[in-house]
């Protein structure tokens, strides 16, 4: 990768990469511990997660437990992909190497 | 846009902070079944061994069996790939934690059905402790507990040592599973 991606490069979004590439593949995490990882306003989050999802990085399941209605966001593979090309092109500019 | 040095060297550490945060709360949750589980196990195991102490053996067998399957299931629950992985590393665990229970004990003969729930007790309050080092401060807290309740129940009460592991140890396992939910 020779640039930088610009859609995970942003604060939120990039916690939420993050976040979500610390789970086991595929492994979705439910939107209101998402929050409280990332630390944004319900609106913010889901704004950016609305991004993302358009990007096809993240994949945004809703459903139901119970009566209570439940969110839960997995990365995708090609959003792993593209978290691990920003990673790498991250660590090329340390390296010397972008 | 280029970043410079600094700024590249500033989004890493923040997914290296966040992949830990992530990856902790992930392992929190689930743990935190198991342990609500083996509450339960202990309170009832320590209570009927306390009334009904010529059952004890058969019972924990039983208890044992149940406590490990539930933790087999839960460790491989809802994972889409590697369960079978997930739940072998479990009974790899569990059974390396019998087998130098049974030796210790065998060393150490002779010894009082206090002093083996004990030791149990201690080696599994340990290994929490070894788990807390890598997965996050709220499990570590739990094994210290853990121990901390056994050992002032094995000095202070030993002629209620089961009762007192039963409510105070099971209901501490419990408590640090729904505290260790919320996180």
């Amino acid at each position: 990768m020779d640039q930088l991606d610009e859609t995970i490069h942003q604060p939120v979004r990039l916690k939420i990469m993050a976040a979500l590439k610390a789970l086991p593949n595929r492994e979705p995490i439910e939107f209101v511990r998402l929050r409280t990882i990332v630390d944004a306003t319900e609106g913010n989050l889901g704004a950016h997660l609305a991004t993302l999802e358009k990007c096809g990085y993240i994949e945004i399941t809703k459903d139901f437990v119970g009566k209570k209605p439940r969110t839960r966001v997995a990365l995708t593979t090609a959003g792993r992909r593209a978290f691990e090309r920003y990673v790498d092109y991250l660590r090329g500019i340390l390296d010397g190497t972008p | 846009m280029t970043l410079s040095s600094e700024q590249a060297s500033q989004a890493l550490r923040e997914v290296e902070a966040v992949s830990h945060r992530s990856g902790q709360l992930y392992q929190y949750q689930r743990f935190a079944p198991m342990l609500v589980l083996w509450g339960v196990i202990w309170l009832i195991g320590f209570a009927m061994t306390h009334f009904f102490p010529t059952l004890a053996s058969r019972l924990w067998i039983a208890l044992d069996v149940i406590g490990i399957a539930g933790c087999m299931y839960l460790g491989g629950k809802g994972k889409q790939e590697a369960s079978n992985s997930i739940a072998w590393r479990w009974l790899g665990s569990i059974a390396a934690i019998l087998v130098f229970y049974i030796v210790i004990l065998n060393i150490f003969q002779p010894f009082s059905g206090q002093q083996s729930a004990a030791l149990m007790a201690l080696i599994v309050a340990l290994f929490y402790v070894l788990g807390g080092i890598w997965i996050g401060v709220r499990l570590a807290i739990t094994g210290i507990a853990m121990a901390a309740l056994t050992v002032v129940g094995f000095y202070l009460f030993p002629a209620y040592f089961f009762l007192w592991m039963a409510v105070v140890g099971g209901g501490a396992l419990m408590l640090a599973g729904l505290w260790l939910r919320t996180a």
